[in-house]
């Protein structure tokens, strides 16, 4: 009789074990933001998109403005489109951002008003390139 | 002692195939963390939803039929039969899987009947690897229902 309580209390246990073990699994829902390979030149823009936040913060602070993104990556980070520098627009596109960013750290003028107009040179790209994330491009304006 | 070892083996089974349940039920969250099911509505009481007002903060479900086949930024999701729903991501801050398609979606949202712009559905026709022809045929815009910012998605 001790002997079956022993494996009745052994079986109850286990069974408990797995059905605990079940309840975690059902609670499991794991959180992916980004499921799909990204190409260097995603992966650059989101880059720049962080680097430019920081430098929006800075700017609206007073504080001198500071990039660490390499810009140069622009002309040869590999795009998700392998064709998106064939006609040169992209590459007349980045060019001209890359100069207002040159704009931005070197004016002794309003950097505020530099600022917005870098971001617009993102816009403008992206308009051509790729609309989907003008949205949170326009985000980055100071108002 | 036979009943006793009966019943163990009974309960030991009942364990394992609520196991098996669960396993399929493994879900997976984009965007918000937080995100839960609760007051999910389907697509048919969403859109009897905006004929009543012109956008709603809801949670709907509906099966993907397309997803960007570039990044996974866009998707539509089945709203009836013959009605969908283009649902874009907040600060482009999470995508979907490319093969996604098929899939039940909980999207988390503003929804609203929005006008797509020919650039967009152009944009998007690019996305979906559609041939020259198929983009330059676009040449009005669309009425569709949108969520143009969704905060976050359960995919089952």
């Amino acid at each position: 009789m001790r002997l079956s309580l022993k494996i009745l209390g052994g079986c109850i246990i286990s069974s408990s074990f797995f059905a605990c073990h079940d309840k975690v699994k059902e609670e499991k829902c794991e959180v992916i933001n980004f499921p799909n390979k990204d190409s260097e030149l995603a992966l650059l823009m989101r880059e720049l998109s962080e680097d430019t936040e920081n430098v929006k913060s800075q700017i609206q602070k007073g504080e001198t403005p500071v990039f660490f993104t390499k810009f140069e990556r622009l002309h040869t980070a590999i795009p998700t489109d392998t064709d998106v520098r064939e006609d040169g627009k992209y590459t007349a596109f980045a060019d001209v951002f890359i100069k207002s960013v040159e704009n931005l750290l070197l004016t002794k003028g309003d950097k505020v008003n530099a600022y917005n107009f870098m971001v617009k040179k993102c816009v403008d790209c992206h308009n051509y390139v790729c609309p989907g994330p003008i949205k949170r491009i326009r985000k980055l304006h100071i108002k | 002692m036979k009943r006793i070892v009966l019943l163990s083996v009974v309960l030991f089974a009942i364990s394992c195939t609520n196991s098996q349940k669960t396993e399929e039920g493994v879900s997976q969250k984009y965007g918000d963390q937080n995100i839960t099911e609760e007051g999910v509505i389907t697509g048919e009481e969403l859109m009897a939803l905006l004929e009543k007002k012109d956008s709603a903060q809801v949670k709907v479900a509906g099966k993907i039929n397309a997803v960007c086949q570039k990044k996974g930024c866009w998707m539509y999701i089945d709203l009836d039969e013959s009605n969908e729903m283009l649902v874009r991501f907040m600060d482009y801050g999470f995508f979907m899987p490319l093969d996604a398609s098929g899939s039940t979606a909980i999207v988390e949202g503003i929804a609203k009947v929005d006008t797509l712009s020919v650039a967009w559905l152009k944009h998007q026709l690019e996305d979906a690897n559609a041939s020259q022809e198929e983009i330059d045929a676009v040449t009005e815009p669309e009425i569709s229902y949108s969520i143009e910012e969704a905060t976050g998605v359960i995919l089952k």
